[in-house]
């Protein structure tokens, strides 16, 4: 029998409802189409499926072309029977009966070819409506139970084809195949055997990140393993390295530096296999230099584990998380400040987060919302209730303008477990100013606050001669923060008052890069609002960052 | 030239406009001690003993007392506090924390009168009695809390797991033994048993003898 390939072509912005299936390949398809019956058929889907199924197929990198009646009949030529079966569902007027047009077939087999590391049990759930309704199911049991069902069951071969298209979707989604092509074979009369033919990704894999600003470098290297058991899982292992100097790294001098470095295992796999639900597990070993900042080094072990799941309702991703973490403070500087100094030794916390992520379009704006919120003390000697919010806001203003606002805010909360430590408490950034640069000092180091607030207004603007839409804009911004530290009750009615009675800021103007692999900006900045201790820093700015894969 | 130069002088008249507002700093940090705190590693029972349970400890408390510096005494569990990572240190009243070496320096510049009153006799004989505590009778103490697993499991572990949450009450006194043993091995080729305890008993022979023949280890007052 002749294999009949379905092929569909969804352009992205044509109205066309139509979905074109052709036979594949000269003189291979007809004759399949032809003596199978299934010669070109049109599906007339609802206009949601429509949008759905373009929507989907686009964020997996499908390329569809939407094709109306005439295009069809000009395409396949000369067959009589094709011209007659084009002419003969181009007049259909019933268009809601299309879905359930067709032939009445039987699935006769639902077969996975191109199968590797895949388990048979990830497989047999991605295709389950498919296999319920099929008679023969190649490598499972064959229940007796359903074969009377089975065996007399017939559907539309409408029905079929999206039932299989489904399912492609659905492997396709699990981000452990290259590609999942679905032929619709053709036994014999009446019968359909699906067939998917899947390429795995590769089973092992590399990827660098590099970031560089005028004062530091980052690497990380990461070697993920897909799929090692089968049920698209990964297990990932991670080195980074982090380098940061008191001076710019090109201007000769001395300088001193603080290094951080982790080496991070982490296990992910969907639960139940659905990749919208993952469970994530992870162990990392971080020694982190703030020598410069705050003169102490903190060597952490992380334990944790995390759930991670997507709410189509309001279109937000949340995230439940336990972690065990040991750290160990030791004042790197023997000038430490006596702040730092009571902080120093190992502690232990145990916590549980929650955190949720929105990203949402509406017209011409973007907006986005990230909060996080971490209850500490289910055992360890750490206790606090640590809360973080991170609001943006951007606005087309058209002719390659936009407008962005973001507000970032957060609260440590000790419940009566003692004073913060310094390796709990916030530290901020503020253009404009060094990092860690705004907020409570002791000397020269900065101790970190309980209290927090960063809000930022940028205006990106096209440049002269560069197209509106390549990522390359002016950067015209206004930025500014405070954060306070709360010591005990007395002090902790008065904070929010301290907060917000004058913020320290910066302006100033530059150019961003924003590219999906790259991503930078260049800017010269002016402090207008510096407090007592405060390291402002005038003058040019850098940063960039590039992935590679 | 002249124009950039000129550009240059302009830009910094206008940049000595910024920042436009100056505010008093957001916190103030505490104030040095007005005493001298000593940390030490804590006591038995904080309400009715003095003394730390630690050999250092006790050696800087003894020093501090006779030198009579001024000082408060504090317990500390955390090591890291230090300078040298060990307990004790001291916290002057210029908030420099001092460990090691530098406390005996700081009490000898603070008081330099301190052991004048000793003869040549006295004092050779306090360097060799206090050369024979650290090599044999200290030696001992480690090898006896830490080597033998029965003693450090219920002597040694409870003392510095006491402040310490779980797991780390079991894990930080494990790391604790397998840095005294390697420093153990730092201070002889092998460790033992038989010659460590010949020692101790010798050593504490001496010091028996030399308080028997006198009112006080050293001197007479």
């Amino acid at each position: 029998m002749g294999m009949v390939l379905i092929t569909y072509t969804l352009m992205p912005g044509e109205s066309s409802e139509y979905i074109f299936i052709m036979p594949a390949g000269p003189g291979v398809g007809r004759p399949a189409c032809e003596e199978a019956g299934l010669a070109a058929l049109f599906l007339r889907l609802k206009p949601a499926a429509v949008k759905f199924a373009a929507s989907a197929l686009r964020y997996w990198n499908f390329s569809f072309k939407l094709n109306c009646t005439r295009e069809m009949s000009n395409s396949v030529g000369g067959s009589t029977s094709n011209t007659n079966s084009t002419k003969h569902l181009a007049n259909n007027s019933n268009a809601e009966d299309v879905a359930t047009s067709g032939s009445a077939v039987r699935i006769g087999a639902v077969r996975f070819e191109g199968v590797g590391r895949t388990s048979h049990s990830l497989l047999k759930a991605k295709a389950a409506t498919l296999l319920s309704l099929s008679t023969k199911l190649s490598d499972a049991d064959y229940s007796l139970a359903d074969a009377s069902r089975q065996s007399s069951e017939k559907l539309p071969f409408a029905s079929v084809a999206l039932e299989a298209h489904a399912t492609a979707i659905a492997l396709r989604q699990l981000t452990v195949f290259e590609s999942v092509d679905v032929v619709l074979d053709a036994p014999a009369p009446g019968v359909v055997d699906v067939v998917f033919h899947l390429v795995e990704k590769p089973a092992l894999f590399a990827s660098e990140q590099l970031a560089a600003s005028a004062t530091s470098a980052d690497l990380s290297v990461s070697l993920i393993a897909l799929n090692p058991s089968g049920v698209a899982d990964s297990a990932a292992i991670s080195i980074a390295r982090s380098l940061e100097s008191s001076t710019p790294l090109l201007q000769n001098g001395p300088f001193e530096t603080q290094i951080i470095s982790n080496v991070e295992a982490v296990y992910s796999r969907p639960w139940n296999f659905n990749p919208e639900k993952t469970v994530q597990f992870s162990a990392a070993k971080t020694n982190a230099g703030v020598d410069l900042y705050s003169s102490f080094i903190q060597d952490s072990t992380v334990l944790a584990a995390k759930f991670k799941t997507f709410d189509h309702v309001v279109g937000a991703s949340h995230q439940f998380a336990y972690e065990a973490s040991w750290r160990r403070l030791v004042d790197a500087n023997p000038n430490a400040s006596l702040t730092i100094k009571k902080d120093a030794g190992t502690s232990f916390k145990s916590s549980i987060s929650y955190s949720t992520a929105i990203d949402t379009r509406i017209n011409n704006s973007i907006l986005s919302f990230k909060s996080i919120i971490e209850a500490a003390g289910l055992g360890g000697d750490i206790g606090h209730v640590k809360f973080t919010a991170n609001s943006e806001a951007q606005h087309f203003l058209g002719h390659g303008f936009s407008v962005s606002a973001s507000l970032k805010h957060g609260l440590l909360w000790t419940l009566g477990f003692g004073p913060s430590r310094v390796n709990d408490r916030f530290r901020i950034s503020v253009r404009g100013f060094k990092k860690h640069g705004v907020g409570p000092k002791d000397g020269d180091d900065a101790i970190g606050g309980d209290l927090f607030a960063i809000g930022a207004v940028n205006l990106f603007t096209p440049l002269p001669l560069l197209r509106h839409d390549i990522p390359i804009k002016g950067h015209l911004f206004a930025n500014g923060g405070n954060l306070v530290h709360i010591e005990d009750a007395k002090t902790r009615k008065s904070a929010a008052q301290r907060l917000f009675s004058s913020f320290s800021g910066a302006v100033g103007v530059g150019i961003s890069l924003n590219f999906d692999w790259l991503q930078g900006e260049f800017n010269y900045c002016l402090p207008v609002s510096v407090a007592g201790g405060d390291r402002a820093n005038p003058g040019f700015q850098f940063s960039l960052g590039c992935e590679f894969v | 030239m002249e124009h950039l130069a000129t550009v240059r002088q302009k830009w910094g008249l206008f940049m000595e406009h910024f920042p436009l507002e100056r505010r008093a700093a957001v916190w103030s940090p505490a104030s040095h001690p007005e005493v001298a705190i000593l940390f030490i590693f804590r006591r038995e029972h904080a309400s009715k003993s003095q003394t730390s349970q630690e050999v250092l400890s006790v050696q800087a408390q003894a020093i501090l007392a006779f030198a009579e510096y001024p000082h408060i005494v504090q317990e500390c569990s955390q090591p890291d506090q230090s300078p040298s990572g060990h307990l004790p240190y001291l916290l002057t009243t210029c908030g420099k924390a001092l460990a090691g070496r530098e406390i005996l320096d700081e009490v000898l510049n603070t008081t330099p009168a301190f052991g004048s009153h000793l003869s040549k006799t006295d004092r050779a004989d306090a360097l060799a009695f206090t050369s024979l505590g650290e090599s044999k009778l200290h030696y001992g103490l480690i090898y006896d809390l830490w080597y033998n697993p029965i003693n450090s499991e219920k002597v040694a572990f409870p003392k510095y797991a006491f402040e310490n949450p779980w797991p780390l009450n079991h894990i930080l006194p494990r790391l604790k033994r397998w840095e005294q043993l390697d420093w153990m091995l730092t201070q002889r080729v092998s460790i033992n048993k038989d010659e460590i305890l010949a020692d101790v008993k010798t050593a504490l022979a001496a010091f028996s003898t030399q308080l028997d023949q006198k009112q006080y280890l050293f001197g007479d007052k």
